[in-house]
């Protein structure tokens, strides 16, 4: 416990010292400004040029928008884990009574206590726009803490440096897409969007192409695909340290 | 011939570090949901495309190549044999503006099929493309980390995105022509409309002066911070 202190310490540093990393902790609130502005300003627009308003798609808008959360919170931590490795600071790791298994626990742990804490922040915060219940709120904010260390792992575990990090990155980003179709197409093929750990936040929010499961059935698949997907990830990671 | 060669080694590193599968998959992605909408969201979502991701991709690439290239020490191999500064500029900007026109033109072609005025649309690509990369260059030297380098990444694209508000009609003002970004809105609205004579020598012109004046600073702060190392770095 001491040791992991002393290592969130020495993050906490870092972070202050990083413009990229305050600002990720910043972020969020920008996101919760930004939605705002978003929304009034979107919707007059969309009325003008559509004639249609978007007020039935707030909960599909703000869930697309806190998805955007454990994107950011990950991203940062899969560039410094890749920063890490290509510094060999792994192995330093590995050597310290923190070990290597210790460094991958704190790297997921943070990032899921921050995204867990700020995702419950974004909806109360966007409580008067949509009235999210206590128990999806608990649900989808568990769910994009998971997210989190997905995307990190995802980008540590394929890419082999930071170049490759950011043509996977790339890729990655596209996975906000599948919620954004699953919401606008109704048809059996729908199903394979829910492959993708982002989609089952959004259907959670607006029900949609979700209804035939019930609660138990909606948490533990979404959960098996998030753990499935960071557990295959490690592995992959663990390999690649190991053979460099 | 130096130069040639450096390119040729540029795109072959960046095939291997699958920028291009990467790509293929964007495209395919950006395919579907272009062809699955249609009027004024098709035009919106095209130029928004246009704009926001193929043309900046080298920006958001560029970056991370320098970086790569400088902590494992190919920057200094580089720099001692008698490759110039401006040869591999050349080399990484006509590498990724390459990748990044393709993705263009292939965007252009799936929502309205061959644009007629083609080589309007193709040097609004090219010099937005160019542009971004010169500025992707003089931020890279500056950046120690990647982390770092997105945080300056993402204050200057917010500066240049200020003229997508005047795009979408939120705000107006005729100050947005100095940015070059407005240029390259402008140049790419040929698929969309006709441009006046004026709209369309501005525009150019705009493009050329900006890319000239970020390449004089992206190969001065390359030298001074990479081949110098002076400063904080």
């Amino acid at each position: 416990m001491k040791k992991l202190m002393k290592f969130t310490v020495a993050d906490l540093r870092n972070i202050v010292r990083d413009p990229m990393q305050t600002m990720t902790a910043v972020a969020p609130l920008i996101i919760i400004v930004v939605i705002r502005i978003f929304l009034s300003v979107a919707r007059e627009q969309v009325i003008q040029f559509f004639d249609y308003d978007i007020i039935s798609d707030y909960p599909m808008i703000i869930s697309f928008f806190s998805l955007l959360i454990p994107m950011m919170v990950g991203l940062v931590i899969g560039f410094i884990i890749l920063d890490e490795r290509d510094e060999s600071m792994i192995n330093y790791y590995a050597v310290t009574p923190l070990t290597k298994k210790g460094y991958l626990v704190f790297r997921m742990t943070v990032p899921i206590v921050f995204t867990f804490l700020v995702s419950v922040v974004f909806y109360l915060s966007l409580y008067d726009i949509y009235a999210v219940d206590l128990l999806k709120l608990l649900i989808v904010s568990s769910l994009l803490a998971l997210q989190a260390p997905v995307f990190s792992f995802l980008m540590a575990s394929f890419a082999s440096n930071k170049v490759e990090g950011l043509a996977i990155g790339k890729l990655l980003g596209m996975m906000i897409v599948p919620p954004i179709a699953n919401y606008f197409l109704v048809s059996n093929w729908s199903l394979l969007f829910f492959i993708v750990p982002q989609t089952w936040v959004s259907a959670i929010i607006t029900g949609k192409n979700i209804g035939f499961l019930n609660l138990p059935m909606i948490v533990s698949l979404s959960l098996f695909i998030h753990v499935a997907i960071i557990i295959f990830c490690i592995k992959t990671f663990m390999k690649k340290v190991d053979g460099s | 011939m130096r130069a040639i060669s450096l390119l040729k080694h540029d795109i072959i590193f960046q095939f291997r570090h699958r920028f291009y599968y990467a790509y293929f998959f964007i495209l395919a992605v950006y395919y579907s949901i272009i062809t699955n909408v249609s009027g004024v969201a098709k035009d919106f979502l095209t130029i928004f495309i246009l704009f926001s991701d193929t043309t900046v991709l080298g920006f958001f690439f560029v970056g991370g190549l320098i970086l790569l290239e400088r902590d494992q020490n190919t920057l200094q191999s580089i720099f001692v044999t008698p490759v110039k500064v401006g040869e591999y500029l050349f080399s990484k900007t006509v590498s990724l503006t390459v990748l990044s026109y393709i993705a263009s033109v292939f965007i252009a072609l799936v929502a309205y099929g061959f644009p007629d005025q083609f080589l309007l649309f193709s040097a609004g690509a090219i010099l937005s493309s160019t542009f971004f990369i010169f500025t992707g260059i003089a931020i890279a030297v500056r950046s120690k980390t990647v982390n770092k380098y997105f945080f300056n990444a993402i204050v200057f694209t917010m500066i240049f995105f200020v003229p997508i508000v005047d795009f979408v009609g939120i705000f107006k003002s005729r100050l947005f022509v100095v940015f070059p970004t407005y240029a390259t809105v402008t140049l790419f609205s040929v698929l969309i409309r006709e441009l006046t004579f004026f709209e369309k020598t501005a525009s150019l012109i705009s493009l050329l002066l900006w890319n000239c004046g970020m390449f004089f600073v992206a190969k001065k702060w390359f030298y001074r911070f990479e081949i110098l190392k002076n400063g904080k770095n």
